[in-house]
């Protein structure tokens, strides 16, 4: 067998699904999406300042909390040494985020604030498209397309891809991991999950779901002695973003687990969860809210592995399992730990797709929601950072 | 001959097959080699995580969680004027503090889960005599219950006797060369959130310091 022809061939056939017909009209409906989704976080952004004191005047206003953390990694960088007696410092900040927001800056001469979060929205259009790709052979119509993007673009914790922080991106790559996977491109794959662990720790673990992505693809009793190079190699790619990201900061401050050590200036450390869970439901508002959503989240694990969605369910359960071990107090910031990981807006599209009447009543819920989480981000309320 | 010659396997290939078979070998090689190099990463990596190189006070606040404050600053004091637990910073004659949590108004509360220990590094060793006098408050589960205090290697206790603002005075007599200050505290503390259920707080508190001072010689008779 001629192996130039095959790989030719596997090329050709991973490049024709991007430039297919179908593969046009996804990108279309995200774009659609995306713009929509501009106009709502916008135009609520501009409403926020006629009820209260918040100033809105350009892009440059959303980036706040997290996303000036970013700005410093890009100015002046990650520092050698923390310089405040709570220890907080910007190790914590994967750099592959404000690596795409830096030619925005230094080349298109926009301002700090101002390139991350133009980069965070161009990276929601990318994730919008990615999701609908990662499973659009389930979607015979159009409006099942745009149901599935809308997940995405009217998400209730929207505001994150607006405000300059690093889920966009994030959730882009894991949902394209999982689309290579499932065409068993092993190495675009494993480059996905790759950069995405450069954009948060999180996305390392996704070497788990492409493991059993691998070994199902395989088939569990294939004849070992052959070789198939490619999917080890896609393997070890998936936390090569962490793994380079950790040698850097060893080199930087001579601790390579700086990234997560850091966490301790915000309170976070290993802790049995199921005291926090316990108490944040029996709390009000907020905390009891949070503390539902990471029921549900934990749920969907477990629905996703009835469905035969066994990689996803391993993902979301691998990825809420960093958060819920090391709780905040009172789950303070844990919703975009839930709402940005594509296996959990995939359950909610199962749960939803059979319904059209339930399909209303989510998007008007998602956005209500989306809409009050903006005017909580100009108010500088902690319920959303 | 004729015979070897018939079970002789067949090595040649056409130009065609030898140009794929060649061209897989190269990519196969290549493969091996990203890989080889992707593991060097990883074994890189774990090196790295075995041996951190960073400053005592890195250690005690990121890795062994042994202080709530990383390299606080320092403000001129002498061991008889005393060292405040709400004033920002440590004494100039204290060098670290393990083992207190965040500073508050009242002043700072010994967290078991920074470890049993309240620990004071001193920037000037001690010797004889000295009186060792403390301000400090206590969670009501141990009232009544004792503390260890060790000074370099001399040994001290005293028991707990309220919940509220108390002067402890501990005679020291014997130091020799003494740089450390250890509060050993009852074991077992439970977490805040145990016995006030309307707190989430997963501090296991014990001591509440507010004043320390440490004066050579006797301590006066009360």
């Amino acid at each position: 067998m001629d192996v130039s022809a095959v790989l030719q061939e596997q090329h050709e056939r991973s490049a024709a699904v991007l430039r297919s017909p179908r593969s046009t009209k996804i990108f279309g409906i995200a774009l659609v999406l995306w713009i929509a989704s501009n106009v709502f976080v916008t135009g609520v952004a501009k409403i926020t300042t006629w009820e209260s004191t918040a100033s809105y005047h350009r892009m440059a206003n959303l980036c706040r909390w997290d996303c000036t953390w970013y700005a410093s990694v890009i100015k002046p960088g990650y520092v050698s040494a923390p310089t405040t007696a709570d220890g907080s410092t910007n190790w914590a900040f994967n750099p592959l985020f404000p690596i795409t927001a830096y030619p925005l800056h230094k080349w298109l001469r926009l301002s700090l604030f101002g390139s991350l979060v133009l980069a965070s929205k161009v990276e929601l259009l990318l994730a919008i498209y990615a999701f609908i790709l990662m499973f659009a052979d389930e979607m015979k119509t159009t409006a099942q397309l745009v149901r599935a993007g809308s997940l995405v673009a009217f998400n209730p914790y929207v505001i994150y891809a607006h405000a300059g922080y690093a889920e966009p991106l994030y959730f882009a790559l894991i949902a394209l991991g999982f689309y290579f996977a499932n065409r068993k491109r092993w190495i675009l794959a494993g480059l996905a999950g790759g950069f995405a662990s450069a954009a948060r720790v999180v996305g390392a673990v996704f070497a788990a779901p492409y493991f059993v992505a691998w070994l199902r693809a395989r088939g569990w009793r294939s004849d070992w002695s052959k070789r198939d190079l490619n999917g080890l190699i896609g393997l070890l790619l998936c936390p090569l973003g962490s793994a380079l990201l950790m040698l850097y900061l060893y080199h930087h401050t001579g601790d390579a687990l700086s990234l997560q050590h850091a966490h301790v200036a915000w309170g976070r450390d290993l802790a049995n969860p199921f005291p926090a869970l316990w108490w944040n439901l029996r709390e009000t508002q907020w905390s009891r809210v949070w503390a539902i959503m990471m029921v549900a989240a934990w749920l969907t694990c477990g629905w996703l592995f009835k469905l035969r969605k066994p990689e996803l369910a391993i993902y979301l359960a691998l990825a809420l399992s960093l958060t819920f071990l090391t709780p905040i107090v009172g789950y303070l910031g844990v919703a975009r730990y839930i709402w940005w990981q594509p296996p959990f807006l995939y359950g909610i599209y199962r749960a939803l797709r059979n319904s059209d009447a339930a399909w209303v009543l989510y998007i008007a819920f998602a956005s209500g929601m989306a809409a009050f989480m903006v005017i909580g981000w100009f108010g500088g309320h902690n319920f959303v950072v | 001959m004729s015979l070897n010659r018939e079970f002789v396997p067949q090595t040649t290939a056409y130009p065609e097959e030898r140009t794929s078979i060649s061209f897989a070998s190269m990519t196969s090689v290549i493969k091996i080699v990203v890989i080889v190099g992707l593991l060097a990463i990883y074994a890189a990596v774990a090196f790295a995580v075995l041996h951190p190189h960073v400053s005592a006070a890195y250690r005690d606040f990121y890795i062994d969680h042994t202080t709530a404050e990383y390299n606080p600053s320092h403000y001129p004091s002498t061991p008889s004027e005393g060292m405040h637990f709400n004033h920002p910073g440590l004494p100039s004659w204290i060098q670290t503090a393990r083992g207190l949590s965040v500073r508050e108004d009242w002043g700072r509360w010994s967290d078991a889960n920074l470890g049993p220990i309240v620990g004071l590094t001193l920037t000037q060793a001690f010797d004889g005599e000295v009186c060792l006098s403390l301000d400090a408050r206590a969670v009501p589960w141990i009232v009544g219950q004792p503390v260890e205090v060790k000074m370099g290697s001399e040994e001290a206790s005293f028991r707990i006797r309220g919940q509220d603002l108390t002067d402890y005075q501990l005679q020291f007599s014997g130091l020799h060369n003494a740089k450390t200050l250890d509060f050993i505290l009852p074991p077992h503390l439970p977490a805040l959130a145990e016995q006030v259920h309307t707190s989430n707080d997963s501090r296991r508190l014990g001591m509440n310091f507010s004043a320390l001072r440490l004066v050579p010689g006797e301590c006066p008779v009360r």
